[in-house]
């Protein structure tokens, strides 16, 4: 289902030379630098979490939490999915939040329905974009608010019942909502 | 009563046709805008990034509606859809919630590719959202012809706005008056109005 990526510049060492520790080296070196990819003919549904980069080329419906780590939803991606990232970048179709720990970038191939929570945003000319951005990181650091009194994350469907609410980990009386889908 | 005054002419181009121009009611708004508190903003136009950069300065949440892509391109509605088809069709295309209270709304030049009517019942939307003392920026052409679409307009600083207009084929311009957007627009009067130049014009009112 994953197909991984190896970049060039992480050379495999066989194993027979690797006469001290270089078989954890290896191993550590390949979790920084590995890239795991959705393909163009993938479709997944659900939850996705993990520990390392993620490209995604294919369909996901549903969440992708990779907190530590770079997401990029590539041109021929089509994400409807909340996504959690360290770092996001998007160049094809997202139906859904985007919360960036460090930094939201839209190319200008990029079309984007939904919500934005990061410090740091960077919206290429070109790019499809409506929703709302809130930068609530830099500009608190800015005007020493504290950010949560505003935490602003979630989209709610006009559906959604406040049963479904509850159930969601954000799904706190402080959030609003922002964006109708 | 409404300021009246005369921008500074154009100071330069950047690429064929695109103009800089200083703006007052920017300034204005950005005076408004530098409260401790945080903003919530409305940008009705194309998104961006020159924009989105300035906004990061202040303390706010920017909504990006970019209605000429959802709503302005769509043809008329036909008889089919009923008296309130303009209203039925804000409704559905407006994605903000309705629990948002705006302090700052960006127009830009929309307004000369809108009906009265889409003007009259996008206008009763917003108003929902809409604070006393909401500000409404709207640019407008004197010329008699447009460019076939909105230009590109972004922020560049506290007083400056960047305007690339889109393509060469022109239209006939509805030349909406300030009275006339006043009578639009319940709710919202005119504060200043400022001639900037290129036959452009910038509108500022406030929602009481």
């Amino acid at each position: 289902m994953f197909k991984k990526s190896e970049p060039d510049s992480v050379r495999q060492v066989p194993e027979s030379q690797d006469t001290t520790f270089g078989t954890e080296r290896n191993a550590s070196a390949m979790r920084v630098k590995e890239t795991a990819t959705i393909g163009p003919s993938i479709r997944i549904r659900g939850d996705l979490a993990g520990d390392e980069d993620l490209l995604v080329q294919g369909q996901v419906e549903g969440t992708i939490t990779l907190e530590q780590n770079l997401v990029t939803i590539g041109k021929e991606g089509k994400v409807n999915a909340t996504v959690n990232a360290r770092v996001i970048i998007v160049e094809g179709e997202v139906d859904g939040d985007l919360n960036g720990e460090e930094q939201v970038t839209l190319k200008k191939s990029a079309g984007v329905r939904g919500n934005i929570v990061s410090p740091r945003v960077s919206l290429e000319d070109g790019a499809r974009f409506k929703g709302s951005i809130d930068m609530e990181g830099e500009a608190s650091k800015k005007s020493g608010a504290n950010p949560k009194s505003n935490k602003v994350t979630e989209i709610k469907s006009p559906s959604a019942s406040s049963d479904e609410a509850a159930k969601s980990p954000r799904g706190k009386s402080e959030e609003q909502q922002l964006f109708k889908p | 009563m409404p300021q009246i005054g005369v921008a500074q002419q154009a100071y330069g181009t950047t690429e064929s046709e695109a103009l800089t121009f200083r703006s007052p009611s920017l300034g204005f708004v950005c005076h408004h805008l530098a409260a401790e508190r945080k903003h919530a903003i409305l940008d009705l136009g194309v998104p961006s990034g020159s924009s989105v950069d300035f906004f990061a300065r202040v303390p706010c949440t920017l909504y990006v509606e970019d209605l000429f892509q959802s709503l302005l391109s769509l043809p008329p509605p036909d008889e089919e859809e009923g008296e309130r088809a303009w209203d039925l069709r804000v409704e559905r295309r407006l994605a903000h919630s309705d629990e948002v209270r705006f302090d700052m709304i960006f127009a830009w030049d929309l307004f000369n590719y809108m009906h009265v009517e889409l003007i009259h019942s996008l206008m009763k939307r917003l108003s929902r959202s809409c604070r006393s003392g909401t500000l409404l920026y709207i640019m407008m052409s004197t010329a008699p012809m447009i460019p076939e679409r909105p230009a590109k307009i972004a922020i560049i600083n506290d007083d400056h706005v960047r305007y690339e207009p889109a393509g060469a084929a022109r239209i006939t311009n509805p030349r909406y008056t300030p009275l006339k957007l006043e009578r639009m627009m319940p709710g919202f009067r005119l504060l200043h109005s400022f001639l900037l130049g290129a036959s452009l014009q910038e509108f500022l009112f406030s929602f009481e």
